[in-house]
């Protein structure tokens, strides 16, 4: 990367009046999964991709290369002044991050070197499936793998900054499938780790075992309203949908429904939720944010009261509010804003004393929802809790409502919850009266 | 794109190693993007995408590995650390290159490598975004976007195999937001074909724009829908989601070799109703999911999927050939370079039947027409799937009645196969992108409207 470091400011500096910055990535990755106790699929790769934002005349330009010869990279920068040309001159969005205010942050905390030999990760991929297939005579395991990802990431501008990090990640995954005639069971799990030997394969087999085992013997509720606590990958999911109303650039595009709601109340009064860039052991660890810049925790909504919105550089110049670092671009696409890792506050209460339903499942998450009108309906399975005690196993049911009226009736709970990939951390959230079809 | 020494070079390594097969699928494609937002040319963006795949096959086993690299050196690299642990004594030769070039049916004349000019995209864009805008004063924003994309491929295999194909595509998004009483709905619509910028002549923008409008304005005044098992018609066109999902991916090899399909093991048993036939074809010229030869270098084939509701085809990859003895039906498919191919749907449709859609409404006394469906998924182990309901209406009576919104379709694929009743004869086809396991790829998606007699619909209880 260094070397198309070298080529791209050599061939920048041929044109005129130009501001860039431009984002280089390098990733390797190791892929496998096992098939009665064969090792089904062996995949690695290396990649590289870099990406260049162009600014002229006020105007923005994008072009991007996975080739790295100069010849490409003079026709990336080419083709990004020649972009520039057609768009719209916006006078906020500029190339504005220098050196020094990115130099007090330039390291790469979470990077764990790993000496574990191949032969070590293939038995694991083939242990994993080994595992649950010894469970039971017909128990199947279609979903499993085991992967790797290292990942490089060297941002730079046309105003000297320079910015790098690597990191490295592993997961592995099971899942659980039953065929009983009619019946039906099939479940997943995940664990995910920077350290190769930390991946809780165990946990992966017994929880996708046990959930797919009372998958056999699910059936529905009947239609009507339950209180409802999702499992903390499904709240993840549920709330990742809607994250434009924290967005800023969503304000300007006109399309954010609490583009006129800041320091006003949009949630219960036990609601508080905070992006936190550096939360320890997260796979989102973020040091600085894709424009340079170093975000620090930001509060998006305390005690139901909406406190801030996701801002980059030129958001937080067109709506006149302070840039908070939650630039995103990708190496082939253009600003936008994103949170880093999400933090729900705890409560003081046990929510899962009572009568609710627990879902483990949600189906449809990226095509049931509107963001726009908060409107959601999705498939779902988990478990139905009576008196704080699971009475039945469900699927095949429904729940549907709005995400804007399902925020202002609920209760937090005390217990903290941390997503596979560490992430996203949450109290149990008990919410209240969703609409539930089933019998 | 790749020097054919070269290529013959590292199928010779990977032969030399022992593999039963060897192939490269070599990958340049050229990206264009443009936005419209606010009335203006928001973002233009381009780019190249290109790398190398190597596919070793030993026995019945898949190894993958893929590299942005031309160079000789790196891609016997390559080669040899995917086969380290299963490295042996040759098997067998290479065979001779054999070149093809296969017949284009999918002429595109105005591509991305002849330079459409952006301002006659952009024009196009915004006349689209005047028209939802023109509507009505409650259109608060208008998203409209083209992507136009030329992806070169050159596949070398171990069993003689050279082929070189160019796919032209473009794709135009649309969305328009309404807001009434600080209530905000979106309407929406795509469209896509394997084209040249030429076929942009099939589309009107003025009643694009109004239609997506029209579609906002109307779930402004949607209802929640009712919960509850009840009969449905699903609209004609991209209402083809609900065979994708139901019963398509479980008919792919992919699934059905490892019997995790519902489906496997079901050749010939009557698994729809008499009424259905469906086909996925991957020959229809210039359509969404089309092309010459798929990404495997096999000529693109027409497969009879169901025939008056018995099972008589699935889809077949090379690997899902090996491993079920099917024969291989042209549906190798990957998004990219990145990813080994399986096998994937192309132009997948419900064959029209004699059934008139006002029969169809009339006949419902208390129901769902879900004139327009969302995205959805499947899982092909149990066969359980969900769709969302884009825009939709109760049936009150045998007539349309109010618009209702938060509604998704829940069951099992061959349950809801099993339950259509009528099949109209307004067949229509409409393009999607389609994710599973070898990636994001471009799916038609078809049929005529279908009354399904009972289908779990959630909504407000």
């Amino acid at each position: 990367m260094k070397n198309a470091k070298t080529i791209i400011k050599k061939i920048a500096s041929e044109f005129d009046g130009i501001q860039y910055d431009v984002i280089a990535t390098k990733e390797s990755h190791l892929s496998l999964s096992a098939h009665k106790g064969e090792l089904e699929k062996y995949e690695v790769s290396s990649s590289n991709v870099i990406g260049i934002r162009v600014i002229k005349d006020n105007k923005v330009g994008i072009s991007y290369s996975e080739a790295q010869d100069e010849d490409s990279l003079r026709f990336m920068v080419e083709q990004a002044v020649k972009n520039a040309n057609f768009s719209k001159e916006s006078e906020f969005e500029a190339i504005v991050v220098t050196p020094d205010e990115a130099a007090e942050n330039n390291d790469c905390l979470t990077y764990i070197a790993d000496s574990t030999s191949i032969e070590d990760k293939i038995a694991l991929s083939l242990n994993l499936e080994k595992k649950m297939l010894d469970k039971a005579e017909d128990v199947k395991c279609p979903y499993n793998g085991v992967s790797e990802v290292d990942v490089e990431r060297l941002i730079f501008n046309s105003l000297g900054l320079e910015r790098s990090c690597k990191d490295k990640y592993f997961s592995c995954y099971s899942s659980a499938l039953f065929n009983r005639g009619e019946k039906n069971g099939l479940h997943y799990k995940v664990s995910c780790s920077r350290i190769f030997d930390d991946l809780n394969i165990d946990e992966c087999i017994e929880e996708s075992y046990k959930v797919a085992t009372d998958l056999l013997e699910a059936s529905p509720i009947k239609t009507g309203t339950y209180d409802v606590i999702f499992e903390v990958g499904q709240l993840e999911g549920l709330l990742g949908i809607f994250t434009n109303c924290f967005c800023a650039q969503e304000i300007i595009d006109k399309t954010n429904p609490w583009g006129e709601k800041l320091e006003s109340k949009v949630a219960h009064e036990s609601l508080t939720i905070v992006d936190s860039p550096r939360v320890e052991g997260s796979f989102a660890y973020v040091s600085f944010d894709s424009e340079g810049t170093v975000p620090q925790d930001l509060t998006l909504i305390e005690n139901g009261v909406l406190k801030s919105f996701l801002h980059n550089s030129k958001t937080s110049h067109q709506l006149d509010q302070k840039n908070n670092g939650r630039a995103s671009r990708s190496e082939k696409g253009a600003l936008r804003v994103a949170g880093t890792n999400t933090v729900i506050k705890a409560g003081t209460k046990d929510v899962k004393q009572g009568d609710f339903l627990e879902l483990f499942s949600l189906d449809g998450l990226h095509s049931g929802a509107n963001p726009t009108s908060g409107a959601f309906s999705f498939g779902a399975s988990g478990y139905l809790y009576k008196e704080g005690k699971v009475i039945q196993t469900v699927k095949g049911i429904t729940i549907s409502g709005n995400y804007y009226d399902l925020i202002q009736d609920l209760e937090v709970g005390n217990e903290m919850r941390v997503s596979d990939a560490g992430n996203f951390h949450a109290p149990d959230i008990l919410f209240k009266s969703l609409s539930v079809a089933g019998l | 794109m790749l020097d054919s020494k070269v290529a013959l070079d590292v199928i010779a390594h990977g032969m030399a190693l022992g593999a039963d097969f060897c192939e490269l699928f070599i990958e340049n494609t050229r990206v264009q993007n443009i936005t419209v937002l606010n009335s203006k040319a928001d973002k233009v963006s381009s780019g190249i995408d290109c790398g190398i795949g190597i596919r070793l096959i030993y026995g019945t086993q898949v190894l993958y590995g893929y590299t942005n690299s031309f160079e000789r050196e790196e891609l016997l690299r390559i080669t040899s650390l995917i086969a380290a642990r299963n490295k042996r004594d040759k098997v067998r030769d290479a065979l001779n290159l054999n070149f093809c070039k296969p017949n284009n049916i999918h002429i595109a004349d105005h591509t991305l490598l002849n330079d459409v000019t952006v301002e006659e995209k952009v024009d196009f864009l915004m006349k689209i975004d005047r028209a939802a805008r023109n509507r009505s004063n409650a259109v608060k924003q208008v998203r409209v976007n083209n992507a136009q994309w030329c992806q070169n491929i050159e596949i070398f295999n171990s069993e003689g195999l050279h082929a070189q194909d160019e796919r032209n595509y473009f794709r135009i998004g649309s969305a328009a937001t309404a807001e009434k009483n600080g209530a905000q709905e979106d309407g929406g619509d795509n469209k896509g074909c394997l084209g040249g910028w030429e076929r942009i002549r099939n589309y009107d923008p003025i009643q694009w724009g109004e239609r997506i409008t029209d579609q906002a304005l109307t779930m402004l005044e949607a209802e929640l829908c009712p919960a509850g098992n009840m009969p449905v018609i699903i609209g004609n066109g991209f209402g083809g989601v609900i065979f994708h999902e139901a019963c398509g991916h479980s008919l792919e090899t992919t699934s059905v070799a490892k019997k995790e399909s519902v489906f496997a093991d079901r050749m010939g048993d009557m698994i729809a109703s008499e009424c259905v036939n469906a086909i996925d074809d991957g020959t229809m010229p210039n359509e969404w999911g089309s092309c010459n030869i798929d990404d495997e270098g096999a000529p693109m084939k027409r497969t009879q999927l169901i025939t008056n509701g018995k099972l008589t085809s699935f889809l077949v990859d090379k690997v899902g050939a090996l491993k079920t003895g099917y024969e291989i039906t042209g549906s190798g498919r990957r998004q990219n370079y990145k990813y080994a191919p399986t096998s994937r749907m192309r132009n997948t449709y419900i064959a029209p039947g004699k059934d008139k859609f006002e029969d169809m409404i009339a006949s419902v006394e208390n129901g769902i027409y879900a004139k327009k469906m969302g995205g959805g998924s499947v899982s092909p182990g149990t066969g359980e799937f969900n769709f969302a309901i884009y825009e939709g209406y109760m049936i009150k009576n045998g007539k349309i009645d109010k618009p209702v919104k938060s509604a998704t379709l829940i069951g099992t694929g061959e349950e809801i196969l099993k339950n259509i009743s009528m099949v109209s004869d307004d067949l229509e086809h409409a393009p999607g992108m389609c994710g599973s396991s070898s990636g994001s790829v471009p799916t038609n998606v078809g049929q005529p409207s279908l009354k399904v007699d009972g289908i779990l619909v959630g909504g407000k209880a």
